[in-house]
């Protein structure tokens, strides 16, 4: 328990910290990290030997709050709590004394935070809890810059489409809640969820996770800083939806499945062609990272959540060591864009291998991590109901991955290199970088236990690995060739801007969101005009118990006043002999109006004789009832 | 006798603390009087909440331990040892402050028998020994002010009281014994249950600063230290409600019908406090006038209390949060000063101190999930359980109208500069005010922990 509370409370913390204006926040955030990172292990290896519990606590009468600890949590949290301690490690060069950091430092934290207690929530409420903060913080992250005026928009989009997807969840846990009668998520549930419920479900993980039709605004987010792309973008918060998926996948009919499986599928092959023609490498990272996603929900589709999970564990690594490579460069060459970074691979020959390790991984190529956890989904596909579809969508998708992969690696060494700096932070971010690279080089073959020990089966086929080797191979060849060449025609901008069917964002969600607002605002008006004139006559109503208060203060003054009056009077028809009297008797009235102002003695009886009517009108109400 | 002695544990060991911490005055340490007080409530408190669940009385009918009872001691204790320590940072050094610590417990004392109340005479006892602890603790600074309104307190305290004594007589001489239990007596006829009522809501609307007997509360609270205005506003406020709780849970309706009379106090509280917060330019007398509007809220539950658990629940969950939040409220004030233009910028000056005190106005409010929504939440489904469903409208309209008034305080703290550079906070001033915004938001949150 205490591990399981330090994993959410140090993030959490470092965030209060940050927030409050306390000092160093890159180191006290790594920090929180990695305390966070190291209870997250402690918990793992007392899960790996078989422990697991549940607590119940607060929450709502019947529904309480559930953590859950199980082999499945714990080994997610892992995996999170690591890549974020290697991300932060690679942010404190990366932000250096940028502007700004305070609010990214606060709320990265506090997202580290979140995605754990998602993790580990067991009821679905606390999992709408820290679904909404993931939100929240993803867009407090992408804002980083919010002085600019492009930022600004990218987050906006990034969080309308976002809050549409979250509709899902809020519906389909609605419908599980009355549909069960309990919060909890149940690994045998009494009975499998309603279509409507499903296909919300489904909703949430399609929006959070950048599946079709929703995948345009992971590119959006990239315009926040790398290590937030790197975290939130490509194993943290996309992987939220995995994760909602494998939580609910007990509750998934058949038939559900299939609309799962075709998602997954159709995203696979319309990312991975956008990837292919993307000309800014962060963009190509994004639609690869929705293209993967698309791996993992296939893989759930195919009833193999074990195959998702894998992949999810893989993806995590590689595609945050790609993110990391892509910000080096970001630092080097001052732009993502791939023309001003052609070649920048000679330059940084480190930063360039290690970029090609994982970019190589994920093609999916032994004996790194990419080729098994890539083969599980296929043979996933293979077991499934419809083989022939999942397996073909897949390997179609495995091509492409080793395409844009190879382009990207074929464009970065060809060619001339332009100006690269060496930044200061280099060595943080190289450190963060390599470290990553163990687990996509010595992962692999951890993952078959992993999956066995969270209860689940890594599928496996001969077909499926051949297949996948011969398509990655292919790919690699396709994508070198390919670099270097620009593509003009419309289909491929079509393409590139992420499919804006007729007008895209813009028209679909943004146009409308604008329209609704002004009406809203509208209403807003009418309504605070009301208020106001409410508000106007409650003030006119406290003038009035004001009223008597200072008409009691006037009368006190009144008392004094007419004292001083008293005393020119009689200084006016002054004579000698009484002068002195008339002076003292002044100078005591005086004394008396000053003394009766402070003590206010005037006011005390006349305030009772209010106390003494109030009790003669409750008394004469009281015979007045019983009447 | 010995099992009587046990059941009223928690107010002997008040008791005692009262008396412990006076002879330590006496031997010239105002640390070890303060000791003694944090000493003696915690172990109060401590056996207070061993004791929860019991449902007895003592001595004879005359004296209750329930979940009323036993709650109030742990609140009261516990927000007694908070505005301690608000005091010491305040008098510290000052002509025999020990003194204020052992009123302080004498005047718990008082509320803690109101609360337990199940003989009238205890009523009357708990307010007396109430309404004088106050009166010399609102004079101890000895300056114009602070004399003027413990002169106010003290006139108002005999008056109310002879009256209270006075309409009292009519239950005793109609029933024949002080039981409050007696009050079923068929005996009892309209008019002298309606003297009597009457005469126990003066009294108690004193002790509670219920309209119209709240007259005092501004200027004694202004005149008051800080932190004894706080107290003012907590203990003694509690001890009145769970003491015309304890009176009204007997008083049979069908004599008469006193819950429409405590609904028609409540509103008249409610909206004349907070109307006329509106107009206040000190925060210790815009607060006072919340207060009253507070207590309005709080006998909201008083009026369902026939009807059992959500009421009883209401007036502890209610009594807890308002002790919290009001605490913390008073204690911000006394770090920055009683004028409103004292808050200006406090936003910049101390942050962390401005959330709080945002934290803390918002659940005077009953902004959710703040500890003042849990209150008042109860408190208004207590009255549309009991059929005063008028009386929650007058109720949430009201505390609409407050938000304007807590607003007053908020806006400068973000939206004007500061007028002076930020000092240091003391110790213990941060002491209490962390302490009470961490409760104000577990309350809240918490909940379902208080209910029985």
């Amino acid at each position: 328990m205490i591990y399981l509370l330090l994993i959410f409370l140090a993030p959490a913390a470092a965030s209060l910290w940050t927030l409050f204006g306390g000092k160093k926040e890159g180191y006290v955030s790594l920090a929180g990290a990695a305390i966070s990172t190291g209870a997250s292990a402690a918990l793992f290896w007392s899960v790996a030997g078989g422990f697991a519990a549940s607590w119940s606590f607060a929450g709502f009468p019947g529904l309480p709050f559930r953590l859950e600890v199980s082999y499945l949590n714990g080994l997610l949290s892992l995996v999170v709590g690591l890549v974020a301690t290697l991300i932060f490690l690679y942010a404190i060069g990366y932000m250096g004394e940028q502007k700004g950091k305070w609010r990214f430092w606060s709320s990265i934290s506090l997202f580290l935070g979140a995605m754990q207690l998602l993790l580990f929530a067991g009821d679905w409420i606390l999992f709408v809890i820290a679904w909404e903060v993931l939100g929240f913080c993803s867009y407090l992250l992408i804002s980083t810059k919010h002085w600019n005026a492009e930022t600004g928009r990218a987050a906006n989009k990034v969080f309308l489409i976002n809050r549409f997807a979250d509709l899902g969840l809020y519906i389909g846990v609605f419908v599980i809640i009355l549909g069960s009668g309990s919060s909890k998520i149940a690994e045998v549930p009494q009975a499998s969820l309603s279509q409507v419920g499903a296909l919300a479900l489904l909703l949430a993980a399609a929006g959070k996770s950048a599946q079709v039709p929703f995948q345009s605004w992971l590119a959006a987010a990239m315009k926040g800083p790398t290590p937030v792309s790197a975290l939130l973008h490509s194993a943290t918060m996309v992987a939220a939806g995995i994760v909602l998926l494998i939580k609910a996948f007990p509750l998934f009919s058949p038939g559900m499945l299939v609309w799962i499986g075709a998602v997954g599928g159709i995203t696979i092959l319309m990312t991975g062609l956008t990837a292919i023609f993307s000309d800014d490498i962060k963009e190509m990272l994004a639609a690869s990272s929705s293209s993967q996603l698309g791996f993992m929900v296939l893989a759930i589709g195919a009833g193999s959540p074990g195959a998702a999970l894998a992949h999810l564990v893989a993806h995590a690594f590689m595609k945050s060591s790609l993110f990391l490579g892509a910000g080096i460069w970001q630092h080097g060459a001052g732009s993502t864009q791939f023309e001003q970074l052609t070649g920048a691979g000679k330059k940084l020959k480190v930063t360039f291998t290690g970029f090609g390790v994982a970019a190589v991984a994920l093609a999916g190529i032994p004996p790194f991590v990419g080729y098994f956890s890539k083969d599980g989904v296929l043979a996933a596909g293979l077991q499934s109901s419809l083989p022939e579809w999942y397996f073909l969508a897949a390997l179609g998708g495995a091509l492409l991955t080793a395409m844009y992969m190879s382009r990207a690696l074929g464009i970065l060494w060809k060619g001339e290199a332009g100006e690269i700096q060496n930044s200061r932070g280099l060595r943080w971010m190289q450190g963060g970088l390599l470290a990553m690279l163990v687990f996509v080089i010595g992962g692999g073959f951890l993952l078959h236990n992993m999956m066995e020990m969270a209860g689940f089966t890594l599928p496996k086929a001969q077909a499926a690995q051949i297949g996948g080797l011969l398509a990655a191979l292919a790919g690699l060849v396709a994508g070198w060739l390919m670099a270097g060449k620009t593509y003009h025609h419309s289909a491929v901008k079509f393409i590139r801007n992420n499919y804006p069917l007729a007008g895209g964002y813009h028209v679909l969600v943004n146009r409308p969101v604008m329209q609704l607002a002004r009406r809203c605002r509208r209403i807003d008006e009418s309504i605070h005009r009301v208020v106001l004139q409410a508000g106007r006559s409650a003030l006119k109503l406290s003038e009035a118990a004001g009223v008597s208060d200072g008409l009691l203060h006037r009368g006190v003054f009144g008392f004094g006043k007419f004292g001083l009056r008293l005393g020119n009077w009689s200084r006016r028809s002054d004579e000698r002999g009484i002068d002195r009297l008339i002076a003292f008797l002044v100078a005591k009235v005086q004394a008396l109006g000053r003394y009766g102002r402070r003590i206010q003695s005037g006011l005390v009886h006349r305030e009772l004789l209010w106390s003494v009517w109030g009790l003669v009108v409750f008394v004469a109400l009281m015979f007045l009832i019983l009447m | 006798m010995t099992n009587d002695l046990l059941l009223i544990l928690p107010q002997i060991v008040v008791l005692l603390t009262a008396i412990g911490s006076l002879v330590a005055e006496m031997m010239g340490s105002a640390r070890g009087s303060l000791w003694t007080l944090v000493i003696g409530m915690v172990a109060a408190s401590g056996v207070a909440v061993s004791k929860l669940g019991t449902v007895t009385t003592a001595f004879s009918n005359t004296f209750r331990v329930d979940y009323l009872s036993l709650w109030a001691v742990i609140m009261l204790c516990l927000t007694i040892l908070l505005i301690a320590v608000m005091a010491r940072s305040e008098l510290k050094d000052t002509y025999r402050e020990g003194t204020v610590y052992s009123l302080l417990i004498f005047s718990t004392l008082g509320a803690l028998l109101l609360a337990g109340a199940g003989d009238i005479m205890f009523i009357v006892l708990g307010i007396l020994i109430g309404t004088l602890a106050g009166t010399a603790l609102i004079a101890y600074a000895k300056t114009d002010r602070a004399t003027e309104g413990a002169f106010k307190y003290y006139i108002y305290g005999s008056v109310t009281s002879a009256v209270m004594l006075f309409g009292l007589t009519f239950w005793v001489g109609a029933t024949g014994t002080t039981y409050l239990s007696a009050l079923h007596d068929p005996g009892l006829g309209s008019a002298a249950a309606i003297f009597g009522f009457g005469a126990l809501l003066v009294g108690i609307g004193y002790a509670g600063s219920l309209v119209p007997f709240h007259f005092w509360t501004p200027d004694a609270f202004e005149g008051a230290p800080v932190s004894i205005a706080a107290y003012l506003s907590v203990v003694p406020k509690v001890g009145a409600v769970f003491g015309l709780a304890q009176v009204a849970r007997e008083l049979p309706a069908e004599v008469l019908n006193w819950p429409l009379v405590v609904a028609a106090v409540a509103v008249l509280s409610m909206t004349f406090g907070n109307v006329v917060a509106l107009w206040q330019d000190n925060v210790i007398r815009l607060l006072a006038y919340s207060t009253v509007a507070q207590a309005g809220y709080f006998i909201i539950g008083v009026v369902g209390i026939q009807q059992g658990g959500l009421a009883v629940n209401a007036l502890v969950v209610f009594g807890i949060a308002y002790a919290v939040m009001n605490t913390g409220a008073f204690v911000v004030t006394q770090s920055c000063g009683p004028r409103l233009r004292d808050f200006n910028g406090l936003g910049k000056r101390h942050p962390a101190m401005a959330v709080g005190m945002t934290i803390f106005l918002l659940s005077l409010v009953g902004v959710p999930p703040l500890a003042g929504f849990a209150g008042k939440f109860l408190l208004f489904g207590t009255a549309i359980g009991s059929g005063y469903t008028w009386l929650a409208v007058a109720a949430i309209i009201n505390s609409v109208i407050s938000l304007a008034v807590y607003l007053r305080i908020i806006i400068p703290m973000f939206f004007s500069e500061p007028e002076e550079a930020p000092a240091a906070v003391k110790p213990g001033i941060r002491f209490v005010w962390i302490t009470t915004f961490i409760l104000t938001i577990g309350v809240g949150l918490g909940l379902q922990w208080f209910l029985v």
